[in-house]
């Protein structure tokens, strides 16, 4: 009987370069380099667990955090800063470049925050205050409408929403109305939703460390990253009087990327 | 070669007064005659120019409605006043036929078919039953508009008898206009019987009689309205200008309960309005749609609805949605029975040209109509943008306002490194150990960075520190030197 071989030369090739099928194929030991537009992070060992090297703009970026407050909008706060469009080209280019340009007109939408946002801190960062605006909704259903409408308008520049309790019809309404544009959009919940799938391509868990945040990347277009990314959040870190044993084994655990670098 | 559509309103009337009449035996009275009837009381024997009498013998149970010649004539002036949104040459002409020449609107609305879909939904918007014509010629359309279709009662044939009133070519448009009956031109009509005899029953055979003995036997008018219906002499009209101010205003027939059917009447207004606004060349920024109810022993206020866009628009669409969400939270206390819209403050816009590359983005119009949009439906205290004031104590110096309250965003004062939340009020803290308690013990990093101000009123005397907890949540904590050095909790870097 005849042995089917199905190792021919054009199949491994295929195999080990899916790309060239297809942008958005990726193998599953390798992260996705799918086609988007991505904001720079600020923090070079987080661009590198991400796919694309960035925060993917126009999709749902879900934050889980124990309470709120641990630093969630500071690890948002580079992307915020700069240019989202300044940000996308270098993302794309895999070079680091610091030159964004700080006036993106669009306005950045802060919907349900736990706390009153501190204007005079904005303008540390450098973001013209007259661009945020604050939206405090009666009940979630206006959140969530505001929250859609904002992003299927796609003509502000980033919108963070603070929602515990979501239904998955609500994650998906939210996914689906981030796509429509180039929105960077981050909902903020509990850490206890963290357990239950959603549709977001990027999911992470934040829990507070000492000067910065260890991030989980619970979900993200690749493989499934074991080990958190520790993130310095504050450049004042006073040495701490507890010694510090936790990151004896953090390597860049990932295979490198799929696809080709412009260089 | 130009453009026309023409848009022959059916039953202007019977819309008005008794918009349900595809499913009644309806009956327009003028003096004690029929004027016009429905299709289902022309099935039972209803003709135009019976009497009450014999009406009531055909068909008992057809609702009788007396003719207003104040509500015809209004329903072709909203009709008027809408259409002027697509171009501004329009015309009234006979048999509450209005004719649009929109040969300049082509390419801003998208092409004929889109305008002639536009035009269709705003008619549909306005409540009016209308048979619409395009053809090369204005004479030419309103013959194609006004001459009814032979009744054989199947949807393909209407669908094709519909096909047939838009000819963008002229042989197509001669073709056509040849099939029609001759009695269709009005200037023929008192010839009808001799043009029966002679055997010419259509305009193409009209057409072919000899011109000298034609004009000798009939009219000069037959012969002026067949050249203009052909395309042979130029037609000269009259064009409808917008009154110089805008009164909207709809008596309904029934009470109104629901907000959805408000709306769905005010449409009907807004489509006026836009209308209205294209006319003047003009956009509005604020509106109002007052809400009458009944009158008499029952008598109460009319309900004011505000509705206010931050840049000028006169976007039907953007209007409507803005409207819709105002409703979506208004309560109706009481029937509503009549509404008036009025424009209360307009101004001069010069049309935006399209941008070859339009900004992804969107422009700050689009965003400022997302805001509006936001604003109409969670209220005005509830969109907020910074209005910073110039002050050292922070509670003083992060003030929130209400969008387009004022657009003035003030200034920050430069400090020490600032949390990006405040506490609305400070939380007192507990002291442990001599370390103020945050659920943890709290580690001061960074201090003091004393803020004094206002003494005139309730001085601030507060020493600010910057202080973590185990987990390594930063805080941003203050001891009121005034009472007694106690910790508050003022702020979090989050």
């Amino acid at each position: 009987m005849m042995k089917t071989t199905v190792e021919t030369p054009g199949k491994r090739a295929v195999l080990e370069a899916p790309e060239r099928v297809h942008p958005s194929l990726w193998r599953a030991s390798q992260m996705a380099r799918a086609p988007g537009l991505y904001a720079h992070t600020g923090h070079p060992d987080i661009s590198a667990q991400l796919p694309g090297g960035g925060w993917p703009l126009g999709n749902l970026i879900e934050v889980m955090t124990p309470r709120a407050g641990i630093g969630e909008l500071q690890l948002f706060r580079p992307a915020l800063c700069g240019s989202t469009r300044a940000g996308l080209s270098s993302a794309l280019t895999g070079l680091a470049s610091s030159d964004t340009q700080p006036d993106d007109p669009r306005p950045i939408v802060l919907i349900q925050p736990p706390y009153v946002p501190h204007i005079c801190a904005w303008a540390q960062w450098e973001i013209n205050p007259a661009r945020l605006l604050w939206l405090s909704p009666r009940n979630s259903a206006d959140a969530l409408w505001a929250a859609e409408h904002i992003l299927n308008s796609g003509a502000f520049a980033a919108l963070v929403l603070w929602q515990h309790a979501l239904r998955d019809s609500a994650l998906r309404r939210l996914q689906l109305s981030a796509q429509k544009g180039d929105t960077l959009f981050v909902l903020v919940r509990g850490l206890s939703a963290a357990r239950q799938s959603s549709p977001a391509p990027l999911r992470l868990a934040l829990h507070p460390t000492h000067a910065g945040l260890l991030v989980h990347i619970i979900k993200r277009r690749g493989n499934v990253s074991e080990h958190p990314v520790q993130v310095a959040l504050y450049s004042d870190s006073v040495p701490s009087t507890e010694p510090h044993h936790a990151n004896m084994d953090r390597r860049p655990f990932t295979a490198p990327h799929a696809g080709h670098t412009v260089s | 070669m130009r453009t026309w559509i023409a848009v022959h309103l059916l039953h202007p009337t019977l819309d008005t007064l008794c918009p349900d009449w595809r499913m009644l035996a309806a009956v327009v009275m003028d003096h004690d005659l029929v004027r016009v009837c429905s299709p289902l009381a022309w099935e039972t024997g209803v003709r135009p120019g019976m009497r009450a009498g014999g009406v009531n013998a055909l068909c008992p149970q057809a609702v009788l409605t007396q003719y207003d010649e104040h509500i015809h004539h209004s329903a072709m002036q909203a009709a008027a006043l809408a259409l002027l949104q697509y171009t501004p040459e329009l015309a009234l002409a006979e048999q509450d036929t209005l004719l649009l020449d929109v040969t300049g609107s082509l390419s801003l609305f998208g092409g004929i078919r889109r305008l002639y879909r536009r035009i269709q939904g705003t008619l549909q918007g306005l409540c009016l039953s209308a048979r619409y014509a395009i053809a090369a010629t204005a004479a030419g359309a309103w013959l194609l508009a006004t001459v009814p279709a032979v009744a054989t009662g199947t949807a393909a044939s209407v669908r094709v008898h519909a096909r047939r009133r838009r000819c963008l070519k002229r042989h197509t448009l001669f073709r056509h206009l040849d099939t029609l009956p001759a009695n269709a031109l009005p200037a023929a009509r008192p010839y009808g019987a001799w043009l029966d005899n002679i055997g010419c029953g259509t305009l193409g055979a009209l057409r072919q009689l000899p011109r000298a003995g034609l004009q000798r036997r009939t009219s000069k008018q037959l012969l002026q309205a067949l050249d203009a219906a052909y395309g042979k002499t130029p037609e000269i009209f009259e064009w409808i200008t917008a009154p110089l101010q805008f009164h909207g205003r709809i008596e309904l027939v029934e009470r109104i309960e629901s907000t959805e059917a408000v709306a769905r009447v005010a449409g009907r207004l807004v489509e006026q309005l836009c209308g209205w606004l294209a006319g003047h060349q003009q956009a509005v920024t604020q509106m109002a749609l007052l809400l009458e109810h009944e009158r008499g022993r029952h008598a109460r206020p009319p309900t004011p609805l505000a509705l206010a866009a931050s840049t000028p628009t006169r976007d039907p669409a953007h209007l409507m949605r803005l409207l819709q969400e105002h409703l979506h939270h208004l309560k109706l206390e009481a029937p509503v029975v009549a509404m008036t819209l009025e424009a209360r403050r307009v101004q001069d816009v010069a049309s935006v040209p399209d941008e070859l590359f339009p900004d992804p983005g969107g422009s700050p119009q689009d965003r400022q109509r997302v805001i509006d949009i936001i604003l109409a439906r969670l209220g005005h205290d509830r969109v907020l943008q910074p209005q910073p004031h110039a002050d050292h104590r922070p509670e003083m110096a992060n003030q929130w306002g209400a969008v387009g309250s004022s657009r003035i965003v003030g200034h920050t004062v430069q400090g020490g490194e600032r949390p990006c939340w405040l506490l609305e009020k400070p939380l007192p803290l507990a002291v442990r150990q001599n370390r103020p308690w945050y659920g943890t013990p709290l580690r001061i990093i960074h201090g003091p960075e004393r803020i004094e101000d206002g003494w005139w009123d309730g001085w601030t005397q507060r020493d600010y520190f910057l202080a973590e907890d185990e987990a390594g949540v930063r805080y941003w904590l203050f001891q009121d030197r005034r009472r007694e050095s106690r910790w508050f909790l003022h702020g979090i870097f989050g």
